[in-house]
Parts: C-alpha cells; structure tokens; sequence
C-alpha cells in the first residue's frame, strides 16, 4: 500500500471487515440491541442462510461478535450479541467515513 | 446500503425488540375488553347474587388478571415473535418506570391485605357467642364462605405482578383488573361475615356508595375504550414494522 496515492490513504484504512455491506447491516442490527436470534438477523438483512452464517463467523473470527447458542423446548436456537472490541469497531468504522465525506455531504 | 438504511435498520430492529420488551400492543386491547366486561357481566349475570350456585361467575371474574396474565404472555408468543427473539438494549428508565408500576400495585395490594385482615379479624371476633346459634347461621349461610383459594387472590395477584409486568401500559391494564377484583373480593368478605350479625337482607348501598361504584364504571369504562383503541394501534404499528422488512433470503 505504500505506492497508493497518500489522498486515498484513509478509505484503504477503513476496516474491511466492516466496511462490507452485509457485514455492516449486521453489525448495525446488533448494535441495536443486546441479543438477536439468527432469524430476525436473516429476515431484516434479507441474506440467505449460508451468507449470513459465512459474514457472521468472519465477525466472529474478528471478535467483533459472540454466538449464543441455546435450546428452546428441544429447538435449538441460535442468537448473537456484539462485543466491546465490534461496537468500537463500528463507531471508528463510522467517525472515518464520515471524515472522509465532503462538508456539504456530512449531516 | 446507504446511511438512510442502516439508521432505518437501526430503527427497526429497536421497535421490534420494544414489542418484545415493553409494548403489550393487543395485549393492551384485551386488557382494556376485560375491564369493561368485568363491568357489563355482573349486570347481566348473578355475580353479586349471593345464592349457592352463583359463586362460579364470582370465582371466574377473580381470576381475570391471571388470566390476562396467561393471555398476555401467549399473545406475545404467537404475534410479536415471528421472527425470532431480540432482546432489547437495557433502558434505565424505562426499568425505573416499571418497578415504580410494580412497587405502586404492590404497595395498594399490601395495603388491601392489611385492611383485609383486620375486617376479617373482626369479623370472626363478631361470631355469635351461642354455639347453638352459631350452628344455625353456618347451616343457613355455609355456601356464602369464600373459598379458601378466592381469600388467597390479592397475595397471587401480588405476586405475579414483578414476573409478568413488562411496561407502564401493561401495569396499567393489570392494575385497573385487579382493584376491580378487589372490590369483588371486598364485596365477597363483607357479604360472607354480615349474616353472622345481622342478615343480608341488611346490606343494604347508600347513595354514596352507588356513586361512587357509578364513577368507577365511568373510569374504568372510559379506561376500558382508552386501552382498546391504544392496544390496536400498537398492534397496526407493530404489522407496518413487518411490511418494512424485506422480503426473506432463500436457503
């Protein structure tokens, strides 16, 4: 990265794990609340089964969120929180995208 | 996904787990229909006619805010969790609010106990001294004692109170059920202790006493309407949260 234009230095610094958009729903869903069942996560995202569960261990794997497995009756249900390290992430994620956008473009 | 629809995302992930964590939404409606009907019923049914065999009305109308309570609770399940459980992010405040609903209906239950007790106390102190006497009177008026479980209904009602009040609406609803119940439960002492002294042909309502059953019907009536019409657009809010939501990703 050290021959990149030192202009674009700050969008090559964004976190890409996420700066991806399915990602970033994901993590703006959890940020909302404090524990949400894969299904709700499914359903507002609008990600199918194997996309969800793929971005959701790349997160993981980040540290940015926590499975919670458990069992309803004999069903087992499967739901996720945010972590410290995944709601810092999100807040830096948003304060360098909106240093990156013109005066004009910032709300 | 720009910013519009994360904020939108945001939002909506709040309001459906609000629906999960304080907004009763039909729930409110039911609450709201139980309170009048504990009005309208003993108008057309034989509630407050002391005779053996009309003790059943009596005991069903008492067990209305449990059964709100269960109804609530399945209400929940079957329509506001379709698409899984989110738990809300904690809000001080709204918790705060919670347990002052809680603590005040505690505080009223406690209160109705008390004052329960000492009528009661002075009620079997007032027994006819005559055994013979006495006799009779549990002869004539046997079926007009409360059961032991109807006495016990302020203690359930204050139990279920901290497990099963999520919010202020719903606290409300429950808190209007059971000072109605209450009065049934008043009513149910007085009538079951009375005869010993004097007779129910003696319980008799004064003009102050018609008003005020008079003014709380209007409350509770008014109330009543109130919760139905905030219960159902809870509940419209709640269905265009789900018409927000995208349509479902395949497997």
């Amino acid at each position: 990265m050290s021959d990149a234009n030192p202009d674009l230095q700050p969008i090559l610094t964004l976190d890409r794990t996420v700066h991806e958009p399915s990602r970033l729903a994901i993590l703006t869903v959890l940020s909302a609340a404090e524990e949400v069942e894969f299904l709700f996560l499914q359903r507002v995202t609008g990600l199918s089964k194997g996309n969800l569960s793929s971005h959701t261990q790349k997160l993981e794997g980040a540290g940015y969120l926590e499975t919670v497995k458990a069992f309803r009756g004999r069903i087992p249900v499967t739901s996720f929180r945010i972590t410290d390290d995944g709601k810092v992430a999100l807040k830096a994620y948003h304060k360098q995208l909106r240093a990156l956008l013109p005066e004009e473009k910032k709300r | 996904m720009n910013a519009v629809d994360l904020s939108k995302l945001e939002a909506l992930t709040k309001d459906y787990a609000a629906f999960q964590a304080r907004k009763s939404g039909l729930a409110t409606a039911l609450g709201g229909l139980m309170a009048l009907l504990l009005i309208i019923v003993p108008i057309y049914k034989p509630v407050l006619d002391f005779r053996p065999g009309h003790l059943g009305w009596l005991q069903l109308m008492l067990a209305t805010p449990l059964i709100w309570l269960a109804l609530k609770g399945l209400l929940a399940r079957w329509l506001y969790r379709g698409f899984g459980h989110v738990k809300c992010l904690p809000d001080v405040r709204a918790e705060r609010t919670r347990w002052f609903c809680v603590f005040g209906i505690s505080v009223f239950l406690g209160g109705f106990l008390t004052v329960g007790l000492v009528g009661f106390t002075s009620g079997v102190l007032g027994l006819p001294r005559d055994p013979a006497v006495l006799a009779r009177a549990l002869e004539k008026y046997h079926w007009a004692l409360p059961p032991v479980w109807m006495t016990t209904m302020p203690l359930l009602y204050l139990l279920a109170a901290p497990w099963w009040i999520r919010g202020v609406e719903e606290a409300r609803a429950y808190a209007v059920l059971v000072v109605q119940c209450c009065l049934w439960v008043w009513q149910l002492m007085v009538f079951a202790y009375l005869p010993w002294r004097e007779g129910p042909e003696h319980m008799g309502f004064t003009g102050a006493t018609i008003i005020g059953v008079l003014v709380l019907a209007l409350a509770v009536t008014g109330w009543g309407a109130l919760a139905m019409i905030r219960g159902w657009k809870e509940h419209r809010e709640y269905l265009a949260l789900l018409r927000t939501l995208p349509p479902a990703g395949g497997e």
